[in-house]
């Protein structure tokens, strides 16, 4: 199967995605904005600048990225022939290398840490220059990675005072050939290592360590030297930002927050004026005086006060700028907040904010703001952003994107779709809605009925199950994954706590299992070597932690394993010993006998995780036996990040152990569909059959879902060419 | 979806949900927050006086401060550590090694030079996280919605994707649960889980120097934590005269055999043995951190019900 013909269509359906920032950075030439945001997505954004000094932002690309909170974003290289590319770090360990121009993932590494930020860097190396980035986290070391192989190079350690890093920031020297890194410590050492070119040895250790006195006591969050005269040093903590002599380290200056108001960071924005942003997505411009500018000859000597301009988004401001009133009410939590200086091209001093809401705000900071700015005023409004753009802006237009069975119910307004499944075999797309109906539908004609017929024109015969109360979560179609189960059986699992098991073809309610005593997760087929008993069972898993078997022939529960105090995480087997594996988020491991229904052992630890390790073993060596199972059809794919069981990318405590835990990570990127775009790339090795598939996603958990049809040309041509007679089509 | 719950059940979720904003939420982020300083004291525990002040001696000092490290029924291994906070401030350490060239030797720690244990650093660390995050919560503890609480909670325990609602809280999300990774839970993890640190590591860490006066050329000695339990972990090394000619494959449980190259030599373990000794102030802390997820966890869960209020 050919990938390269395959052209996907996103139905992204009529409600924006949830995209909540969670950072944000601009590439070097200001042209493109990149947010993480906290379900693993990365958003591309154009900036452009008008002759008349109007910026717009546009959204151009949504890239499901990680499976985790992204939690840093650094450019790879700056060169003139590759500004596009990004790194991504995620709460897992992930790091991903993205071409943002087509968002295609160029390479992944897992290094084991919740990584807190990413500063790239070069070296000269002969002529050429080579890429790297700096990285530190929940760790004690500071790690020199490849930007483009994103393989470890060296690590920076400090001997004698190590402890976490808590923030540091690359610079570069006047009249230095290399870079060094300013890091401050949880314990608040200083330490700065030089960023040697050459790699000779797998440790470096710093050059330079003090002890800040003043930081001791309180966690640095951001650090930032002066680039402009390069002879001071700004560290943003919680409570107070302070100023110290970069030649010496003398404590010059500190400023306390707002009251209940904790800084978040903050940079040089002229020589003499710094910029620092709170918690609450406010940033504060603070002249600094002629005493704290070491090295900085200014006219106006003397001045020894701090002036201040706020930069913050007022109520009232915002909502002139936003059409919608209930969005500006939602407030923002934790914005991620970004100060950019062009280094080429119009030399723009632009803050960025990211909001949890998904908004991206860019403020302009000319000169005449910094020149005028005035005593601080506690009335002050502040000055709100030059320009704000959210996902949703674009669903405000006159055409609102549409879902794939929007227009089914011509009446009123669309039931957004909360999980659907895609049947190949019967090219049909089983929908299950908000509002507790099961659509089943037949996927092609349903494309036609949407997107090319006029509206009122009738849709296509369609089955509606009705039946659950509320939200219908998760489904299942079992013989799809196995020929085992009956071809009639559908199971759909919803909000009301029910699981039910419906015949497909007639559209009956065959049974409702009243068992699970919370929210339906997840439907799963139990695995083929399992006792025949067992073999006929589907496994649930519910929001009360407990997890069933569901006889479906026997319309029976055979086993509830229900004392799990956290969320069930994975869930694995053991068929030959009659064992049910449950593993939970706090890393405690249940065996359940299946026949039984007794539990077996309850163990944590290290215990715990040689028994998940043990069921994974007998796995390989069952799948060995057995190759067919590969099927990756595309739901199962893409399910890695929606809503059912992600096994592979669950079992985070489990993976550093595991050996196979690259390719898995290289998995989870590569299931990443650009869904702005026309890029076909990755979807060809799932595809077989005809020429119209549909797979389906989530941005966040309780958003609706997307629909992406693809349509394979290629198999098309195949069809039309060896189509003589009319084929019987479902 | 509104139209199937009935109207009545709706207004009773609407006033349970606003009591457990206005009323429990608080009081469960207070208890939260006494737990969490509770364990992160314990975990800090030192015999040091930590402020200075003679009055200020934190804690009850020095009565479980040193630890018997012996191998049963031999005298290969005799010793004591005394642990304070994160260091091991001392040890005195007798081997007789019947495998290594000097077969008696004797190394201290002493408290200039500690050895860091760092997963208890950074289980502190991540305790910090958590604690701020509570106090942060707490200071601004007018929830006009479930956001805010329900962002709290996930930062702090495994929880998952947020979606941007109004009403609606507790995104109580399956896939987000599956990443046993917040602050909480991490903590935990890096305190129930031992390290595993390749010997080569160890060697080149640094770690070595700290065992004064220095452990003989094929001896590597190593300190963890299995959760309550201080490990410490002897090796044996020999110095092989020509390289490997095929490197074994590294098993997890058995290091023995294993083959790597260090300062341009390559060196095979020969063999290997731990020793432990429970610390109980560890134990405490595991209990308080255990306590503090699953009340987390249950407030969480409380969320949860409330997911069926309508959100648009």
């Amino acid at each position: 199967m050919s990938s390269s013909s395959v052209v996907p269509v996103v139905l992204w359906g009529s409600t924006p995605p949830s995209h909540c920032i969670s950072c944000i950075i601009t590439t070097y030439n200001q042209k493109t904005i990149v947010t993480g945001s906290t379900d693993g997505q990365l958003g591309i954004w154009d900036l452009r600048f008008a002759d008349d000094g109007e910026i717009k932002i546009i959204p151009r690309n949504l890239i499901f990225a990680h499976s985790a909170k992204v939690t840093a974003l650094a450019k790879a290289t700056d060169g003139w022939d590759n500004q596009s590319s990004i790194i991504s770090a995620a709460d897992n360990g992930e790091l991903c290398l993205w071409d943002t121009d087509d968002g295609i993932c160029i390479q992944t590494n897992v290094i084991a840490g919740m990584h807190l930020a990413l500063l790239s860097f070069h070296v000269t190396i002969g002529t050429g220059k080579e890429w790297r980035v700096v990285c530190y986290g929940s760790y004690s070391d500071i790690y020199v990675l490849d930007a483009l192989s994103l393989e470890v190079l060296y690590t920076l350690r400090s001997p004698s005072a190590t402890n976490w890093i808590s923030a540091a920031c690359v610079v570069r020297p006047a009249r230095r050939p290399e870079d060094v890194v300013v890091a401050v410590s949880l314990s608040g050492m200083l330490n700065i290592w030089m960023l040697k070119p050459n790699v000779d040895s797998k440790y470096s250790e710093p050059t330079y360590e003090q002890e800040l006195k003043q930081v001791t006591n309180s966690k640095a969050t951001g650090i930032c030297c002066n680039p402009f005269t390069q002879r001071s040093i700004l560290v943003v903590c919680a409570r107070e930002w302070l100023i110290y002599d970069a030649g010496d380290f003398k404590f010059l200056t500190a400023v306390s927050s707002p009251p209940s108001q904790n800084w978040m960071g903050g940079n040089f924005v002229a020589a003499d004026c710094v910029l620092i942003w709170s918690r609450d997505g406010k940033s504060y411009l603070y002249k600094l005086p002629a005493l704290c500018c070491p090295g900085f000859q200014d006219q106006n000597q003397g001045q020894f006060k701090f002036y201040h301009a706020i930069l913050s988004r007022s109520q009232e401001s915002f909502r002139c700028l936003k059409k919608q009133v209930n969005r500006a009410l939602c407030p923002i939590f934790d914005p991620a907040m970004f100060f950019s200086y062009g280094r080429r091209g119009p030399y723009y001093k632009l803050l960025l904010r990211g909001g949890s809401n998904g908004s991206v705000s860019v403020w302009k900071l000319n000169d005449d703001l910094v020149t005028s700015t005035k005593a601080y005023d506690a009335n002050a409004t502040g000055v709100g952003p030059l320009v704000s753009c959210s996902y949703a802006d674009c669903w405000d237009t006159t055409s609102t994107p549409c879902g794939l069975i929007d227009s089914l119910d011509d009446c009123g307004q669309a039931i957004p779709v909360s999980a659907s499944l895609y049947l190949p075999a019967q090219d049909c797309i089983v929908c299950g809605r908000e509002d507790g109906s099961i659509v089943i539908i037949s996927a092609a004609k349903a494309v036609i009925a949407q997107l090319l017929q006029l509206p009122g024109s009738g849709w296509p015969a369609h089955r509606v199950l009705l039946g659950h109360k509320g939200r219908v979560t998760c489904l299942l179609y079992p013989h799809d994954e196995y020929p085992r189960y009956d071809r009639e059986f559908l199971v759909s699992g919803g909000a009301d706590f029910s699981v039910k098991l419906w015949d497909i073809f007639t559209g009956d309610l065959l049974y409702t299992f009243s068992t699970h005593g919370g929210e339906l997760l997840r439907l799963t087929c139990t695995p083929p070597d399992c006792s025949n008993r067992v073999q006929s069972c589907i496994c649930s898993v519910a929001q009360d932690h407990s997890v069933a078997l569901l006889g479906l022939r026997e319309r029976k529960c055979i086993m509830l394993a229900s004392l799990h105090a956290f969320p069930v995480e994975t869930i694995k087997w053991r068929a030959l010993d009659d064992f049910l594996v449950v593993g939970c988020t706090d890393g405690s491991v249940y065996v359940w006998q299946m026949e039984t229904g007794h539990l077996d052992r309850c163990v944590s630890g290290q215990v715990a995780l040689n028994i998940l390790a043990a069921c994974d073993e007998e796995k390989k060596s069952s799948t060995a036996s057995v190759p067919s199972k590969a099927k990756s059809s595309l739901g199962r794919k893409i399910s890695h990040i929606t809503s059912t069981l992600p096994t592979s990318a669950a079992s985070a405590a489990v993976k550093k152990l595991r050996k196979s835990s690259n390719q898995q990570a290289s998995q989870s990127p590569s299931s990443s569909p650009r869904l702005s775009g026309a890029g076909a790339e990755g979807y060809g090795e799932v595809l077989s059959g005809g020429p119209l598939k549909v797979m389906s996603t989530k941005c966040g958990v309780r958003d609706p879902e997307i629909q992406v049809i693809m349509f394979d040309i290629e198999a098309l041509i195949c069809n039309l060419l060896t189509e003589e007679k009319p084929s019987t089509c479902w | 979806m509104a139209e199937f719950v009935e109207d009545e059940d709706m207004k009773v979720l609407k006033l349970e949900f606003e009591w457990l904003l206005r009323e429990h939420v608080p009081k469960v982020l207070t208890q939260l927050g006494t737990i969490l300083q509770e364990c992160s004291k314990c975990l800090r525990l030192t015999s040091m006086p930590s402020k200075g002040a003679t009055g200020e001696i934190q804690g009850e000092v020095r009565p479980q401060d040193y630890f018997m490290l012996s191998t049963p029924n031999s005298d290969t291994l005799k010793g004591y550590v005394a642990v304070e906070g994160e260091n091991i401030s001392k040890a005195d350490l007798k081997f007789k090694l019947p495998k290594a060239s000097s077969s008696g030797f004797r190394v201290f720690i002493r408290e200039r030079l500690p050895w860091k244990l760092k997963q208890i650093q950074d289980a502190i660390n991540y305790l910090q996280l958590a604690i701020e995050k509570v106090e942060e919560t707490k200071a601004n503890c007018n929830f006009s919605s479930g956001q805010e609480v329900s962002k709290l909670l996930k930062t702090e325990i495994a929880s998952g994707l947020l979606t941007i609602n109004n009403k609606k809280s507790c995104s109580n999300s399956p896939t987000g649960c599956g990443r046993n990774n917040k602050f909480l839970a991490k903590g935990k993890t890096r305190l129930s889980l031992p390290d595993k640190t390749p010997v080569l590591d160890m060697l080149m860490s640094g770690n070595q120097k700290v065992f004064k006066p220095g452990l003989p050329d094929d001896v590597v000695a190593y300190f963890c934590l299995n959760s309550d339990r201080l490990v410490l972990s002897i090796y044996t090394l020999t110095t092989l005269p020509v390289p490997p000619q095929s490197s074994k494959q590294p098993q997890e449980n058995d290091p023995v055999g294993q083959t790597f190259e260090y300062n341009s030599k390559w060196m095979e373990i020969t063999s290997h043995f731990e020793v432990d000794c429970s610390i109980p102030r560890l134990s405490d802390s595991m209990l308080l951190i255990g306590a503090a997820l699953r009340l987390c966890q249950q407030l969480k869960d409380k969320f949860a019900v409330f997911s069926v209020l309508p959100s648009r």
